[in-house]
């Protein structure tokens, strides 16, 4: 071992991950072997977008040579979810949207499988659908799940049956009714903007498509090997929908290939579980083309925000009057949450005296809108952002310094009623604009381009329920090598990294002898974890690894001390040598922490492997009254922070250039500020393609552009010049050495600072995403005489 | 996807006794950046594909009296960083082929195969019409020459016939001091097609310039702007360049696309037309 890293805890160590990922040598469940025995599966998939099932006829389908089996929904008309269990695995009665999955097909060969699956015939019975969630929440919409009201429900949703209203969460602060903001606050706002801003549904797009792997045992053991971000909580859904035990059920997960929420939850994986059901000790592999990815898989909802905000003279936030309506998709397990994620946090990061906010999620007969980085907050940032900057300008003031006064800071009785955690909001904002230089006009680089800059800032707090626990175990090896098994995912955001050096640093060794266990994450084997989302994976797991290392180091304490006949409170273990402070002895921990310490005159010995476990839970979070979203604690914290931008357009052609994105993230503690760095770079260029790119759907629900043909994510070409990040750190009190998670934040509030350095540069305000050149020329250019004579 | 046969002949002899097989769908295949997509997708049922990277002379890029010859299954690649490609008489088809998808595309795509799916948006359109080349055509009755400018038809139209190959292209010598310039609008940096495409050529002509220009993406084919060429050949100031730019605009028929809408496409083309003709004149001396 060359290098020794000592308390790494805070130091910019490398990547555990980045040899292997980098030289190929990593695995991904496509990589894995299977051996002779391993079938291949392809869903058939609904061409329509809201239709009855009338008939469906699988006999072509399994008359072909080398076809296996063909399951359909009537097999197992099995309801599954994670907050709302309104999904069928396999379409039974009806389809809700393009794409969705009526049957499975498995054969010998994938060929196979994709030319069956043409085969199998199923007969529809239109229906009118919805793709509109304002209009779709009205009560004469075409309904699309007639049993809302008889599905299974965690007890924190609202749906509304005889509607399509999955979710409806009321937030109700000050003087407000269920009819609005009284007009008593509203006749004392200088200014009030009142309008309406949308986002449409884009995609993930991992490098890596979703891939699923299963095999059903004839004596009833089940695995599933895929690229997920939930092993656990897919093995509790499959297991519960199922009906299988959770120790027949085992969920095997290695590295992903990019997951962005969109491997959160549980997309294909049940349907993969249910074709491997009909051909028994068979795995049965199914790999998502591109184009299924887009459409047949998770995607981000889209939004129509409304909002009235008002204002006093002096710049102080007086009143929201807030409607989100969440277009959810055609199943809104996992979406129900965002909506009501949006809900509680509906004010963004403002301190609003009065607050009528209502935050719905409505069933569209579009793909399934489920978890994307930040969800929620994105989509309400994109407007309220926009509409912070319209208020103060309409009272003659900075937008910076107005966001600035009315921000959230610590000890602030927030719209649920939650005190606000210690975070510094306004350290942010400062941050960034000395980053961008605020306030001083840059030239821009030609007479046809105009440059602008502009702020937005954000918070975010964990997405999840009030109770997801982490676990995690450390083990040490003869040579004082430690291995830690967790189960966070590592989905390129350093969660590996960060728990060897939390490993390493609550024990006193050095980060080089810390290996994670835990690729792939194997629910037989490796501790609990909820999910690797909500940015809570540093802060939960980290918790639950810092306990496990404490606990293992307490162990090695108490064996030392009884071995010199001292107090276990006057030893320490540095750079892996147990010390006495009083006796200044020492003891390597090599051989020791296996075979423990031999007493005097080899009369016996002490001691034992050294293994030490830790687990993590939330237990403060409190529920909501459902009527105004009011309680003593919300969630558990938020992350808060500012990002400015400096871009030029071209005039001519609408073209924007990004020159420069300055971010600033209160982090609470950075345990390893590159890793925090990185995410912030990733986050910006992932920002701009969420403001520059969508999914793009024909007037029957079809998506027409599902391939990187026609979805133009931003390149690298097309990343700001500069990213520039700034970490503040306030501490978080129940986080490991003070740490909070900022894997999502940093997207969050990339497309409004962006439309509010074009409104900078050009004057004109877009409401509704994506931005393109397109739009900005034709805005612009409003009433151009355009016939060619050609 | 549906399955095909694959053959890589070595001679032209074998590769037309394939094309030409009785009952089959058979299709020739160069980079296949655009005909796996489009088997995949199944607008194309291919039942024989025939490469033709193994035939004689279609990887080559050679110097000859009457011009500059490029085989057919030369890639965007070599065609980016070949010497004689990058000479300044020839280096609007370098610049045109760097502006063509992204670094992995061009390491596959050759120029055959951008000139045979005769798309409007191809990139090494519009710099071959503005360079005024022919394209070299074989078949079992031998070898015939196109100008590029009959070359297409339509959207994915071109003057082959059944059987027959395009096997190169041959770029005139340009006159001495000739210089161009390619500008293309797309929504992306890199790995998008063009919005708008447009190649601008000047040359050193009685005392004055001859002008070519041409443009992509805004017609069913790749066209060129006559009478923008006449109101530069005339004179550069600054009125002849507003007027060849309407010329231009007034040349086009674009559609809409999920890239762009005709609106936007129109109102881009005199605007990038100005770009290439002001960067031809930057080059001038």
């Amino acid at each position: 071992m060359k290098e020794q890293t000592s308390n790494p805890v805070g130091k910019s160590v490398p990547r555990v991950d980045a040899f292997e990922k980098v030289t190929g040598a990593a695995k991904y469940v496509d990589d894995m072997a299977f051996g002779p025995t391993l079938l291949h599966g392809k869903i058939v998939h609904s061409p329509v977008a809201h239709a009855l099932i009338k008939k469906i006829d699988v006999s072509k389908a399994l008359a072909l040579p080398g076809v296996k089996a063909v399951v359909t929904g009537q097999d197992n008309p099995t309801l599954l979810g994670l907050y709302l269990k309104d999904r069928y695995i396999y379409a039974y009665d009806r389809v809700r949207y393009v794409g969705e999955s009526v049957a499975g097909v498995v054969s010998i060969s994938e060929e196979i499988a994709e030319q069956a699956a043409k085969l199998v015939e199923v007969e529809y019975e239109l229906l009118p659908p919805v793709f509109d969630p304002y209009e779709g929440a009205k009560p004469d919409a075409p309904l699309l799940h007639p049993d809302l009201g008889k599905y299974e429900v965690v007890n924190f949703i609202f749906p509304k049956p005889g509607t399509n209203i999955s979710e409806h969460f009321k937030l109700r602060k000050g003087n407000v009714s269920d009819a609005g903001v009284s007009e008593e606050v509203w006749a004392q706002c200088a200014a009030v903007v009142e309008d309406q801003y949308t986002l449409p549904q884009i995609q993930h797009a991992p490098l890596e498509t979703h891939i699923a792997v299963a095999q059903w045992n004839a004596d009833g053991q089940v695995t599933l090997w895929a690229a997920s971000q939930s092993p656990f909580a897919q093995r509790d859904l499959l297991a519960q929908s199922l009906g299988i035990p959770h120790g027949n059920m085992r969920v095997i997960s290695p590295y992903i290939g990019g997951g962005f929420g969109g491997k959160a939850g549980i997309s294909i994986e049940a349907n993969v579980v249910l074709m491997a059901k009909a051909v028994p000790g068979h795995p049965v592999k199914v790999r998502m083309t591109r184009e299924e990815e887009f459409v047949a898989t998770n995607v981000r909802q889209s939004l129509v925000a409304k909002f009235k905000i008002g204002c006093d003279e002096a710049g102080n936030l007086l009143a929201m009057d807030l409607a989100y309506y969440f277009g959810g998709g055609a199943y809104n397990d996992y979406g129900v949450n965002i909506a009501r994620a949006a809900g509680y946090s509906c004010t963004g990061p403002y301190d609003v005296p009065n607050v009528k906010g209502d935050s719905y999620c409505v069933y569209t007969n579009h793909p399934i809108g489920s978890a994307m980085r930040g969800f929620g907050m994105p989509e309400i940032h994109w407007g309220l952002e926009q509409i912070m900057d319209r208020l103060a300008e309409a009272i003659g003031m900075d937008a910076a310094d107005f966001k600035r006064q009315n921000c959230v800071r610590s000890g602030d009785i927030i719209l649920t009623g939650m005190t606000m955690p210690e975070v510094d909001l306004p350290k942010c904002i400062d941050k960034v604009k000395e980053a961008i230089e605020w306030g001083r006009e840059s030239k821009p680089s030609a007479p046809h381009k105009r440059r602008g800059k502009g702020i937005a800032i954000m918070w975010k707090a964990p997405a999840m329920p009030p109770n997801p626990g982490s676990s995690a175990i450390v083990r040490f090896n003869e040579d004082a090598t430690l291995n830690v098994y967790v189960s966070g995912q590592e989905l390129g955001q350093g969660a590996f990294t960060v728990a060897a050096q939390m490993a390493a640093e609550a024990l006193g060794i050095p980060y080089e002898w810390v290996r994670v266990s835990a690729n792939p994450v194997d629910t037989k084997y490796s501790p609990y974890e909820w999910q690797t989302v909500a940015s809570r994976v540093t802060w939960s797991m980290g918790n639950a690894v810092k306990a496990a290392a404490e606990h293992a180091r307490g162990q090695i304490l108490e064996i030392v001390a009884k071995y010199w006949n001292e107090n276990p409170a006057d030893l320490d273990i540095k750079d892996g040598v147990v010390i006495s402070y009083k006796s200044e002895r020492e003891q390597t921990l090599k051989k020791m922490v296996i075979y423990g310490l031999p007493n005097e005159n080899f009369e016996g010995w002490q001691g034992g492997p050294i293994v030490g476990s830790g687990k993590f839970m939330p237990t403060y979070v409190t529920g909501l009254d459902p009527e105004t979203g009011q309680g003593a604690r919300a969630v558990v914290h938020y992350t808060v922070g500012a990002q400015a931008v400096d871009l030029e357009v071209d005039t001519e052609t609408g073209q924007i250039e990004v020159l420069k994105i300055a971010s600033a993230y209160d982090v609470g503690k950075a345990i390893n500020p590159d890793l925090v760095l990185t995410q912030i770079e990733g986050g910006a260029v992932h920002g701009l393609s969420s403001a520059f790119e969508c999914m793009l759907f024909d007037d029957r629900g079809r998506l027409r552009n599902p391939s990187f043909v026609d979805y133009k994510i931003v390149t690298s070409l097309d990343a700001p010049r500069e990213i520039h990040g700034d970490i503040v750190e306030t501490p978080l009190e129940d986080g490991p050495w003070g740490a909070r998670g900022v894997g999502e934040h940093v997207m969050v509030q990339t497309a409004p600072a962006i439309a509010n350095a074009l409104y900078n540069a050009l004057g004109v305000r877009f409401n509704d995403l994506p931005l393109s050149a397109e739009k900005i020329y034709l805005a612009t250019h409003e009433g151009e005489e355009l016939i060619c004579k050609a | 996807m549906r399955p095909f046969d694959y053959f890589k002949p070595e001679t032209f002899e074998e590769a037309f006794r394939l094309l030409s097989l009785p009952d089959k769908k058979v299709m020739p295949l160069a980079g296949a950046t655009d005909l796996i997509p489009m088997v995949r997708d199944e607008h194309w049922q291919p039942d024989v594909v025939v490469d033709v990277k193994g035939l004689p002379g279609l990887c080559d890029i050679v110097e000859t009296p009457e011009g500059l010859l490029v085989g057919a299954a030369v890639r965007m690649a070599d065609l980016v960083h070949h010497p004689l490609v990058n000479s300044p008489r020839w280096n609007l088809l370098a610049q045109a082929a760097a502006a063509m998808g992204n670094e992995q595309v061009r390491n596959r795509a050759t120029l055959g195969g951008n000139l045979c799916t005769a798309s409007p948006a191809a990139d090494s359109a519009p710099a071959l019409l503005a360079l005024e080349a022919i394209a070299i055509i074989r078949g079992t009755a031998g070898e015939r020459r196109v100008p590029i400018a009959e070359f297409f038809l339509g959207p994915r139209k071109t003057a082959l016939q059944k059987g027959e190959l395009l096997v190169g292209v041959c770029i005139p010598v340009p006159s001495e001091g000739t210089v161009g310039t390619y500008v293309k609008l797309s929504r992306r940096k890199a790995g998008d097609l063009a919005i708008v495409g447009v190649a601008a050529l000047a040359y050193p002509h009685n005392g004055g310039y001859a002008w070519r220009l041409a443009l992509g993406a805004v017609a069913p084919t790749p066209i060129r702007a006559p009478e923008a060429e006449v109101t530069l050949n005339a004179g550069h100031d600054e009125a002849a360049i507003e007027h060849a730019t309407k010329c231009a605009f007034d040349a086009c028929c674009p559609i809409d696309d999920i890239r762009a809408s005709a609106e936007y496409r129109k109102a881009m083309v005199s605007r990038i037309a100005r770009r290439a003709i002001e960067g031809v004149l930057d080059k001038l001396p």
